[in-house]
């Protein structure tokens, strides 16, 4: 796959980032010579995870299409799940094991 | 360096202060001459020096790579966006550090954010390399590095994404150990990819690296993804040694096009482990050659979220504009030009239409390197490979070509998609110049590297 100085301008926008049009031109063949070398790993047609990569150390990601989605919290009434408050910010219970105080 | 049990004396402490004082004024006439290596980003006052009676670092200097967070002196992971931000709380392995005596010397020079294999991506300079100041001394943790082949202190921690301490220690000549993903805690290291990220330590010798190690590593309620294992004693591993041990050889990591005098080091390496008691035997990683390409996915995309905090609104500089998008625009112009390429293609692949031909494949890709290394470590007890395909290069040689620069890594990334420990010890010399042998362990067998890598260390300590 190749991108043009048109999808660099976009994901520039989509990143936040002000880009010239010197910035523009260098990054277009930058990410294309990248992209060209990225490409190989579609040669490699992996479609599926090895039968035992959960236990190999390596924590990966939930496929996205299994990702369930649960009730968003943000819908709730705030007093439901973070009754407390200080200065307009929601105080967080702490961890277990982690006592605040040590990081003052 | 000092390995204390004990409770300092009052009239040692009054020796340990005045050698720690001389040491920061030596360190500090060294940077601010003209002759500064630019290791050094921030130096820390004496009257800052905290009290120390007892640990085994009691009184002992310690580097720290500006990304992990320290109160008292600023924390700015080389970058112009945090210049003088200075972290209203202390990175977990501070913490252990000043508990075990240790004294903070100061704050390294890195590729910004962590992001670069040459210390040449810093807002504040370049780092140059002691063993020879024309060329880098690898990245990203160069300061690091720098400040131990120096002689600037014995011990210094750095962090390794995809390589960052193994390959300037190789570069600069001293011992770099990357542990497995969970042992150290990453609570107050400033992320650049959180999946890969790990604190690793740089030393003189195996002893003081694995030291370092073992006084920072450990379970923390503060990191989710610290792990509950015990921590052995990496000390006495040093001298374990290697009879019997099974080292396997992967063939993907000696291509033909390796430089013959980088295989004849790497081989005499080999004897050396063979003549020390240990077996070798060649075994297969297929997927390495897929590795860079993965890593550059994988790192790209998390470092795409992770960096997006930087918008002027709680972290570092702000500037002002009109409108709130245009005062992110304006503030996110302070990130450097590596920085700004690794955000652009990490939100390109996370981009819809894109994700499941870039992260999703990386992803998998990613599971069947660590597949291949699970394989292997049920035939072998450490792997041994070259840290890096050459000795340090020179300044400016490949900081315009980012794919060139992303290849300087092609044998370390793989033990940070897998997660597993990598360790770079000193082998010699090719033209005058150090080359690193790294050693890969299992999930957790940091104590077997340190054994190989401690009788390797020893039979090059015979010849002298």
């Amino acid at each position: 796959m190749s991108i043009s100085a048109e999808d660099v301008k976009r994901i520039g926008e989509l990143a936040r980032l002000h880009l010239d049009t010197d910035e523009v031109e260098h990054l277009t063949s930058d990410l294309n010579a990248i992209l060209q070398h990225v490409d190989s790993l579609r040669d490699l047609g992996l479609t599926e995870l090895p039968e035992d990569s959960l236990q190999s150390g390596s924590k990966l990601a939930p496929d996205p299409q299994e990702a369930v989605e649960g009730p968003d919290k943000l819908r709730e009434t705030p007093v439901d799940f973070a009754p407390e408050w200080q200065e307009g910010f929601f105080i967080v219970p702490a961890p277990p094991g982690v006592n605040p105080s040590e990081d003052q | 360096m000092s390995i204390r049990d004990e409770v300092l004396s009052s009239s040692e402490i009054l020796d340990v202060r005045g050698s720690a004082v001389r040491s920061l004024d030596h360190i500090k006439e060294l940077e601010g001459g003209q002759e500064s290596l630019n290791a050094f980003l921030a130096i820390a006052d004496p009257e800052d020096l905290e009290p120390y009676d007892r640990g085994p670092l009691a009184g002992v200097m310690v580097a720290l790579k500006d990304n992990i967070c320290t109160k008292g002196l600023p924390t700015t992971c080389g970058s112009s966006m945090l210049k003088g931000y200075r972290s209203p709380y202390e990175a977990t392995v501070v913490k252990k550090l000043r508990r075990a005596g240790g004294l903070i010397a100061g704050k390294t020079n890195l590729d910004e954010f962590g992001m670069g294999s040459s210390t040449e991506n810093s807002a504040f300079g370049p780092t140059l390399n002691p063993v020879d100041r024309s060329l880098v001394p690898g990245g990203s943790s160069g300061g690091s590095a720098a400040a131990v082949a120096a002689g600037y202190v014995r011990i210094a921690l750095g962090s390794d994404t995809g390589g960052s301490v193994r390959q300037p220690a190789a570069f600069c000549g001293v011992v770099g150990i990357k542990p497995t993903y969970g042992r150290v805690s990453r609570y107050g290291l400033i992320a650049f990819a959180s999946s890969l990220d790990q604190i690793g330590t740089i030393g003189a010798t195996v002893l003081e690296a694995s030291l370092l190690l073992e006084i920072v590593s450990g379970h923390d309620a503060r990191d989710s993804t610290s792990a509950q294992k015990p921590v052995p004693s990496y000390k006495d591993a040093v001298v374990e040694g290697v009879e019997g041990m099974v080292i396997g050889i992967p063939t993907e990591y000696f291509p033909e096009q390796l430089d013959p005098s980088v295989r004849a080091l790497l081989d005499e390496a080999c004897e050396r482990l063979i003549d020390a008691g240990a077996e070798v035997r060649p075994v297969s990683l297929p997927h390495t050659e897929f590795a860079i390409p993965c890593y550059y996915v994988l790192a790209t995309a998390e470092a795409s979220s992770n960096l997006a905090r930087y918008d002027g609104v709680r972290f570092g500089v702000r500037v002002p504009a009109e409108g709130l998008e245009r005062m992110y625009e304006g503030t996110r112009g302070n990130f450097g030009t590596e920085v700004k390429r690794r955000i652009m293609l990490g939100t390109y692949v996370l981009s819809s239409g894109y994700y499941d031909a870039y992260y999703g494949t990386a992803q998998r890709t990613r599971a069947s390197i660590a597949h291949d290394f699970k394989t292997a470590f049920s035939e072998v007890d450490v792997l041994f490979t070259p840290t890096s395909p050459t000795p340090a290069f020179p300044l400016g040689e490949r900081v315009l070509d980012p794919v060139a620069m992303y290849l300087s890594d092609v044998f370390t990334v793989t033990a940070n998609l897998a997660g597993i420990p990598g360790l770079s010890v000193p082998i010699g010399t090719v033209g005058g110049l150090p080359l690193g042998a790294q050693l890969l362990g299992p999930w957790w067998g940091e104590n077997r590297i340190i054994a190989a890598a401690g009788a390797l260390e020893a039979s090059y300590q015979e010849d002298t």
